[in-house]
């Protein structure tokens, strides 16, 4: 037996063994397809904070940049990013739209990307117009919303999300806002599902919703 | 003649002393994110570099092109974003204090003019020794962090 036998036959022992470990995981694979469907598992490895049953939101009456009423109806149908903000604001907020801004370019060609919209928790200096320009510059395809303080507060009681403003400087009157950073994932059922922390990763964003999106499919 | 004019030179930088010492900070990479027109507040952020054996400290900042100019830090605490005003940026002696998205920051307000990508913004840094130090800031475009690499250089 000379020694490209020996290794011929090894070759061929080695390919028996890729196909049965091929077969072997496909079987595994299909198996787990086909089993009765268990409860959605919150997925392994995502960067953001699932909640696996989602939280319903309630009704709430905020305007779009547009000045349209901008309501529950708004968030159904379709998934939503929501961030809170202001735009006297120069570093967080134009950073969380830029991020946006590259998620969205992330998931487009392999999903419909969500919608973006702003919050501004400052409508006392964010009226609809100033908005409309602000979000634009980042993306024309992303709504600004804002409205009444209680209107704002009822929509960010339920999702969490704390704001607060800091007393004006005594010399300019300027004032800065403090508030939540999150980036918030609402489904098309208008369930918030899950919430990205600081620092935003525009890839581990794009990749934990297409990975939600396609759990939310199973689920019917 | 180029010899008087370096002596006069020398003699001149000797009277005018510490303020014409070699800059205590070194200014690198200075830029400005573009922001849409209807932004009131801009941000700088840069590298601030210490080559010297003395601490120095930033204990202001002004540019022609805004009406005024602040020193802030962002710091996001149980995920709520607030942004400090410091009244100083201290390097120590040869020491390196990065300004960059989500921390240390220049706040612009109200720019006199519009700024756009590739412009150069002037900023005069005012140290606590008195002097001043001139730089210039580039509008750039803000990037899309990814990867948790902010300023790094790390490929994937």
């Amino acid at each position: 037996m000379n020694q490209q036998q020996t290794s011929s036959r090894a070759a061929v022992a080695v390919l028996f063994i890729l196909i049965a470990a091929a077969g072997l995981a496909a079987g595994m694979w299909l198996s787990q397809q086909f089993a009765s469907a268990p409860p959605a598992q919150p997925p392994a490895g995502l960067e953001a904070t699932y909640l696996p049953e989602g939280r319903q939101l309630t009704e709430f009456s905020l305007v779009d940049h547009d000045e349209a009423p901008f309501t529950r109806a708004r968030l159904e149908g379709r998934w939503s990013f929501m961030f809170f903000g202001f735009t006297n604001c120069p570093d967080v907020c134009p950073m969380a739209l830029q991020v946006m801004r590259g998620v969205k370019t992330q998931i487009e060609g392999r999903a419909t990307p969500p919608q973006v919209v702003f919050v501004s928790v400052d409508p006392e200096r964010d009226p609809p117009a100033t908005l409309k320009e602000y979000v634009g510059y980042f993306d024309p395809a992303f709504t600004g919303v804002t409205g009444e303080l209680d209107q704002i507060d009822s929509l960010t009681r339920q999702l969490g999300i704390l704001y607060g403003y800091e007393d004006p400087d005594p010399e300019t009157g300027e004032y800065t806002v403090n508030h939540s950073a999150q980036i918030l994932l609402i489904d098309p059922q208008a369930r918030m599902r899950a919430v990205f922390s600081t620092p935003h990763d525009v890839r581990a964003i794009a990749r934990d919703f297409l990975e939600i999106r396609d759990l939310h499919q199973k689920e019917g | 003649m180029p010899r008087i004019a370096s002596r006069l030179f020398a003699l001149w930088a000797t009277l005018a002393g510490p303020a014409f010492a070699a800059p205590a900070l070194d200014v690198q990479e200075a830029w400005i994110a573009e922001a849409p027109p209807v932004a009131r507040v801009h941000a700088a952020y840069m590298i601030l570099d210490n080559p010297g054996d003395a601490a120095v400290q930033v204990v202001g900042v002004s540019s022609p092109n805004y009406a005024r100019v602040e020193m802030h830090r962002t710091v996001v605490d149980e995920g709520m974003a607030r942004m400090v005003r410091t009244e100083a940026i201290a390097v120590g002696a040869g020491e390196r204090v990065v300004l960059e998205p989500g921390g240390m920051h220049i706040m612009l307000f109200e720019p006199k003019e519009r700024t756009r990508v590739g412009d150069q913004v002037p900023l005069t840094l005012e140290l606590d020794d008195g002097s001043e130090l001139d730089a210039s800031a580039e509008v750039r475009q803000r990037p899309s962090p990814a990867q948790h690499q902010p300023h790094g250089h790390m490929n994937h």
